[in-house]
């Protein structure tokens, strides 16, 4: 009997077959691979699996354990409603990309060791930019490019960090690690540009809002998320991340106050709420663990959900700004009310998800003693209603009416939507169904009588608040500022000297030092690995290149060679690795 | 659904009695704080009925005039900013 079956294998395995299939098979087949990878994760004990051998180095494909199965369940539920909200979408590359996406994510979540940890983590990266480009408009384009530009910069620093740290430890093992030594920074450098940190997440906001709608949903679940698991893996307890997660997520809200897109102030605002995660992966407390991780679980639903409803206005109207938008809760009922319960979800309100999760992570800041940082998480909070609860749905759905032509979206989205939404309610009010997944499991009291009336007293007062300013904050066509302004305008020759200076000729350095590491230990080994070299390496190179370079025209026009030159610099990377297995099999 | 929508917030006397609700809720909760049991204080600001409620309020017109302000005069620029 086959003890384990890996979820992610499932996906990305499965996802093969899509393209063969046709109408509702398609459909049906596309919604039972995520089921089956569910099933999988239920089906888990805990131990170690798909242990293979190289270098005296163990590669674990599946680590299994309470933090990881946590993660494994909301990613496989997220993929089947995300399958379900884009059941419509006639691109098999745009479903391919997803399953691959959300395969990797899985894949990085279940490794235990560092090397297959990076391939997921690269694997995440190139498919996910598909979601973005498939979306074929010229600002999609130009900002996958930064999009994987910026992704390619954090996995090669992350590489070069596990490198580094093998070479000390003679270990690929991925197990916690203090903040400290150039090997853990870069390590944690690569995770942090990927949870988006502050002035290392303008990619998130930059990118998001020009994905395809279904795709929005699934980034908005997958990257940031994995990043936190792969935080609160590696660094608990980190006392430096309970300050930078505080001050994430005010910086965030902050941005998403000023904002008008309504996909990209939401975008702000998963940054904010993995600052909240952050912070609880800082206090390292087993409550703060458990807070990150439920808060994980609850950020994915209603903010999947807030995607969702906000995806389902675009679909209809074509409108993503909330200067165009007004009154369509007249047309799209069940949008508005399925939007406003990922709203009280993700503000906390008594009953709603958001409330089960995000005060774990306050209690136990407070716990510790944290006193600014709580302070700057509560005002954070405040930031959260405001503009996600009570801004952008006056804006969108009430406000002064536009007379928009709309409707609520076809029934499978409207589906996804609904499901996605009675599960926020359903953790609101059983909590304890959520508790059980969670690494330490979650024994926490949200509705104490204090707790529930402080926090409608802050909703409440923030609603006053904005009820002063109602007719003040307004739409806008404009764009805000934000730490892409480095290397989007003032970076941008500077960036270009580098890759050509630095980063070319570095990448000769490894190539040339890799030919003679791997060449020096003999004829035979050396011919072996370069056949496979040839023959297989040469091959994914190639072919990543080539699809890379074919897919699109508009992504042709774009092309500067950087982009290959990264994915070789990868992909040497991972060869230089390769290779060393091949010498001592 | 949609007709029940456009009867309460259609109309603006209907309006006007949720936003009445509101203010009583408001009321409620900070006149109740001033006699509620606190069975577990984190902070000393735990012990001021009412803190929250001046927190929420506080927070929320600061943020507001705040990044405005931050907006006008430095961040907000035009959408073809970078092209």
């Amino acid at each position: 009997m086959i003890s384990w079956v890996h979820p992610g294998l499932i996906l990305i395995l499965g996802s093969l077959l899509i393209p063969f299939l046709r109408g509702r098979v398609k459909q049906g087949y596309m919604l039972l691979l995520p089921v089956l990878g569910f099933i999988s994760v239920l089906a888990m004990h805990e131990g170690t699996y798909g242990v293979y051998h190289f270098l005296g180095q163990e590669i674990v494909l599946g680590r299994v354990d309470r933090l990881a199965t946590a993660f494994g369940f909301i990613f496989t539920l997220m993929m089947f409603i995300g399958v379900l909200y884009g059941l419509r979408v006639k691109d098999d590359g745009h479903h391919l990309a997803g399953f691959f996406y959300a395969g990797s994510a899985l894949g990085a979540t279940f490794a235990g060791d560092f090397l297959s940890f990076l391939v997921f983590w690269e694997i995440m990266a190139f498919a996910s930019v598909f979601l973005v480009t498939y979306n074929r408009t010229d600002r999609a384009y130009k900002a996958a490019y930064r999009y994987i530009l910026v992704h390619a910069t954090s996995g090669v620093c992350l590489m070069a960090g596990i490198l580094l740290q093998y070479y000390h430890t003679n270990s690929l093992a991925f197990a916690p690690m203090e903040l400290s030594g150039l090997p853990a920074i870069l390590i944690f450098f690569g995770f942090a540009v990927n949870a988006g940190l502050p002035f290392l997440g303008a990619w998130l906001p930059d990118a998001y809002p020009e994905s395809t709608l279904s795709g929005g949903v699934m980034m908005a679940s997958f990257t940031t998320k994995t990043a936190v698991y792969a935080l609160a893996r590696g660094f608990a307890g980190a006392e430096l991340l309970v300050w930078i997660g505080a001050i994430m997520a005010l910086y965030s809200v902050a941005y998403a106050t000023i904002e008008s897109d309504m996909r990209k102030l939401l975008s702000h605002h998963i940054l904010s709420q993995v600052g909240y995660m952050v912070a609880g992966i800082g206090v390292g407390t087993r409550l703060g663990i458990d807070g990150a991780v439920a808060h994980a679980f609850t950020n994915i639903l209603y903010k999947g959900l807030l995607f969702m409803a906000t995806g389902s206005i675009i679909y209809v109207t074509g409108r993503r700004n909330l200067k165009d938008t007004g009154g369509l809760y007249k047309t799209m009922p069940y949008t508005f009310i399925l939007f406003m319960i990922g709203g009280f979800s993700i503000s906390g309100v008594p009953l709603f998800a958001g409330f089960a999760s995000k005060p774990m992570i306050l209690s136990a800041a407070a716990e510790e003693h944290y006193m600014w940082p709580w302070l700057l998480m509560m005002f954070a909070a405040a930031g959260t209603f405001l503009s996600t609860t009570l801004k952008l749905p006056y804006l969108a759905f009430l406000g002064k009416d536009k007379k928009i032509e709309a409707e609520d979206p076809p029934c499978n989205m409207l589906l996804a939507m609904a499901i996605t939404a009675f599960l926020c309610v359903l953790i609101g009010v059983y909590p304890n169904f959520l508790y059980r997944l969670l690494p330490y499991g979650g024994h926490y009291h949200p509705y104490t009588v204090e707790h529930f009336v402080w926090t409608m007293q802050i909703l409440l007062f923030t609603w006053l608040g904005y009820y002063f300013y109602i007719d003040k904050i307004k739409g806008k066509h404009a764009i805000n500022l934000d730490a892409d302004w480095f290397y989007r305008k003032a970076g941008a020759p500077a960036f270009m000297w580098l890759a050509r200076k630095v980063f070319a000729p570095v990448d000769d350095v490894v190539s040339e030092s890799y030919k003679s590491i791997i060449l020096r230990p003999g004829q035979w080994i050396a011919s072996r690995s370069l056949r496979f070299d040839k023959g297989v390496v040469d091959g994914i190179v190639n072919g990543v290149a080539n699809f890379t370079v074919s897919f699109s025209s508009a992504m042709r026009r774009l092309q500067t060679g950087i982009l290959q030159d990264y994915a070789f610099a990868v992909f040497i990377g991972l060869l230089f690795l390769l290779n060393l297995y091949l010498l001592l099999f | 659904m949609r007709m029940l929508l456009e009867s309460i917030l259609g109309s603006p006397e209907k309006r006007r009695l949720l936003r009445r609700i509101m203010f009583v809720l408001m009321a409620l909760f900070v006149i109740y704080d001033f006699f509620m049991r606190r069975h577990h204080v984190e902070f000393w600001w735990d012990e001021i009925p009412g803190f929250y409620a001046g927190f929420g309020l506080a927070a929320c017109v600061i943020l507001i005039v705040v990044t405005n302000a931050i907006a006008e005069m430095w961040l907000k620029k035009k959408e073809d900013y970078y092209d």
